[in-house]
């Protein structure tokens, strides 16, 4: 008995015991309890705000008898998102589950009159993933939720398709929540989301034909610009694209170049990269090109996908057009599009005195730099 | 009970690589978990460059801990002198031991669970670890040894799978702004720093293979000065100033990999490495807490116990959150925690030098 007491196995059945009888007591919620957000989506009105979260509603027997899965939005309106969720939770007798939220709509009027910081919430919570897309509603979120998408699918997941998809327009300009909010953090850095707009559409199954449904469809090729005050301006396809040139790093996207005969090249990477004189108060965007032309051509007798000469020319031209006149946008509409402030601060952190003026971004000379490599 | 105790003293014999090993853990682990937020608060985007310096003057001392265990053995020497110095170590291990303590209990609370209770893991704890720490320094060391190679596939593994959304200008300007601050990067998180204290308990045994054993050490602080370095690169040029709002950032910056976008929010894969680390540093700070408190006591048994029911009491009833814990540590401890992060290795190093002459 004594050798009993005193041997390891006491010790190691005593651990396993106490293991199993604290997991039971710890507070685990059943999964029929749960409510797993797909997206989450957040209005202003009226001095409040109202939270949406879609949901997953399993159906009896799942995937495996071919159930399937449905959908539902519940909303709760409060003064701030903790509440919200709260109130959803009670209401619903749920625990709503973050960690497969993949998208966070904001309404137009939230961001131009609601209180941004509020999206830091959802930063905060160690639940939700930090890939969440975070766009902007042309008009409300609760739009999007109810909206009635062609191919059938629930409509956060099908704008995560649309934002993340295996050939990007260079029209899309998604941005995830961390480098939302790193970016937000900085207040002299622009930020940026898409805008989403809902457009009617054939239906695209036969049965939604049949019942004369008619069907909606997301546009995504504008841009919000955002900075800590709000909404500041909306960019249209072509500055977006431009944008998208002299901000993102890109592997993928079609380029159409106007002006003339038309053609298209193929992007296969894009990569920019700024520098700062403030001698010369001058601010250089290089931007190196890896393309292939869309479709062949003949030269020589031969079918080629390079570009004629004429044509890399164009190209060249039609992106350092389409940058400056983003800039000259940025300056119309007082809006450091392109963060030069920021990057002067950066590169001359003891000449704040002249960088920090309000119109600073405005004087400055703007020299675009193209480099096509042709593969 | 005698011969318990003796055996007990044998037992923390320990080879270099498996020095090397612990090294390499515990010079990694608390430092990649809530002290990239707190450092970043404080110095901002300099914060890997005082890490990297706070790492260097760290490395040093484990070669200094390295030459005192070579020659001393801690446990069996009964000099008077040492009295003093187990005391120390005694104060030193149980301050840090309740910040980081707190800091594995939350981070398990947080990452296992929903609303984790605080209470059951402090007693789920309060079970295990002392069951290990009473099997002596080699069992820990072993424990080490063992799971280094699961860690060391799993680290590799996120590595070579990342899919960072990272901006390097926001590692700039160097020494721009904010230098005033510079200086509380290096005293206020002693807390988490100083690791080598640990080891003083263990005492070395060379292998055979001469090359590789002097290189182990070297190898493995070398390794984890630039995995955590780069670790805060990656940190800052992934969140920049929102870095102040992640606190766990292991966890976080583990997401940014391609297996975690296709599953969600929760890298089992981090959650498993850094609970590891951390568990088996808490371990080891139980066993030099107990270790010390024993060579003053001499009961092993009521040191262990007095220990884990002192720390599970103060965790259960006084930290409950991360804040106290951290409020804790940037108050008048930490000047406390600096001194003994510089003066007991060189009062052991010096030690260790007469003790040796007098052999001789």
């Amino acid at each position: 008995m004594k050798k009993f007491l005193t041997s390891k196995w006491l010790i190691l059945i005593v651990v396993s015991i106490g293991l199993v009888v604290f997991n039971a007591l710890v507070f685990n919620v059943s999964i029929v309890n749960r409510n797993i957000v797909v997206g989450i989506g957040l209005d202003y009105e009226n001095e409040e705000y109202t939270l949406y979260t879609q949901v997953v509603l399993p159906k009896n027997g799942g995937v495996a008898s071919g159930g399937g899965n449905n959908y539902i939005t519940l909303k709760a309106k409060a003064q701030n998102i903790d509440i919200a969720i709260d109130l959803i939770e009670k209401e619903q007798g749920v625990i709503l589950s973050f960690a497969q939220a993949a998208i966070l709509i904001l309404g137009k009027s939230m961001l131009e009159n609601g209180d941004l910081q509020l999206v830091d919430t959802f930063f905060m919570d160690d639940r939700v993933h930090d890939n969440l897309l975070v766009v902007m509603a042309e008009e409300k979120a609760e739009d999007i939720f109810n909206s009635n998408v062609a191919a059938g699918e629930v409509s956060s997941l099908q704008l995560v398709r649309q934002l993340r998809p295996t050939k990007a327009p260079l029209g899309v300009s998604a941005i995830s929540m961390q480098e939302y909010v790193r970016n937000s953090k900085n207040k002299q850095k622009i930020n940026y989301m898409p805008m989403i707009s809902i457009e009617k559409t054939q239906p695209s199954t036969d049965q939604e034909k049949d019942n004369n449904k008619e069907a909606d469809k997301f546009r995504i090729n504008k841009t919000a610009m955002v900075d800590e005050n709000g909404l500041q301006c909306i960019l249209d396809e072509n500055l977006t694209q431009s944008f998208n040139f002299a901000k993102k790093k890109m592997q993928d996207g079609v380029l159409k170049v106007e002006d003339g005969k038309i053609f298209s090249v193929h992007i296969i990477s894009s990569k920019s990269s700024n520098d700062y004189d403030l001698n010369k108060k001058e601010c250089k965007i290089k931007i190196n090109l890896k393309i292939i032309r869309t479709e062949s051509r003949f030269e020589d007798g031969k079918a080629t996908f390079k570009l004629s000469d004429e044509e890399e020319t164009r190209l060249v031209k039609t992106i350092e057009r389409g940058i400056l006149n983003l800039y000259e946008f940025g300056v119309q509409n007082n809006v450091d599009i392109l963060n030069i402030q920021d990057g002067f601060k950066k590169k001359y952190p003891k000449e704040l005195s002249q960088i920090m003026t309000e119109d600073f971004f405005k004087s400055v000379s703007l020299v675009v730099e193209v480099k096509v490599k042709q593969v | 009970m005698e011969k318990a105790m003796k055996k007990y003293m044998d037992d923390n014999v320990i080879y270099t690589n498996q020095f090397a090993v612990i090294a390499f853990v515990v010079m990694i682990a608390f430092k990649i978990s809530m002290l990239p937020s707190y450092m970043y608060e404080t110095v901002g985007r300099d914060s890997w460059l005082i890490i990297g310096i706070l790492l260097v003057i760290e490395a040093i001392m484990f070669m200094l801990t390295l030459y005192v265990t070579k020659r001393i053995n801690l446990l069996a020497d009964d000099s008077k002198w040492l009295y003093v110095i187990h005391a120390i170590i005694y104060g030193y291990t149980m301050i840090r031991l309740v910040v980081l303590y707190s800091g594995l209990i939350t981070y398990t609370a947080n990452s296992l669970f929903d609303q984790g209770r605080i209470d059951f893991i402090v007693i789920a704890f309060a079970i295990v670890i002392p069951y290990i720490v009473s099997r002596g320094g080699n069992t820990i060391a072993r424990l080490f040894q063992i799971i280094f190679y699961f860690l060391a596939v799993i680290l590799i593994v996120m590595v070579l799978t990342p899919s960072f959304k990272w901006d390097l200008s926001e590692l700039t300007p160097i020494f721009g702004t904010n230098n005033g601050k510079l200086i509380n990067g290096f005293t206020n998180y002693s807390v988490w720093f100083g690791d080598y204290v640990l080891l003083f308990y263990f005492t070395v045994k060379p292998k055979q293979n001469k090359v590789l054993n002097k290189a182990s050490v070297p190898i493995a602080l070398v390794f984890s000065i630039i995995g955590v370095v780069l670790f805060y690169v990656a940190f800052i040029a992934v969140y920049g100033e929102a870095g102040s709002l992640v606190y766990f950032a292991f966890n976080r910056m583990s997401v940014f990999n391609t297996i975690s976008e296709l599953l969600g929010a929760t890298n089992f894969l981090s959650i498993l490495v850094w609970m590891i680390m951390s568990l088996l540093q808490i371990i080891l700070m139980f066993w030099t807490a107990t270790n010390a408190l024993m060579c003053i006591i001499k009961s092993k048994i009521i040191a262990i116990t007095f220990n884990i029911l002192f720390v599970s009491l103060v965790e259960w009833f006084w930290v409950q959150k991360l804040e106290t814990a951290h409020n804790f540590a940037i108050g008048p401890v930490k000047y406390f925690i600096l001194a003994c992060q510089f003066i007991l290795p060189i009062a052991l190093f010096i030690y260790t030098k007469i003790r040796c002459k007098e052999e001789v």
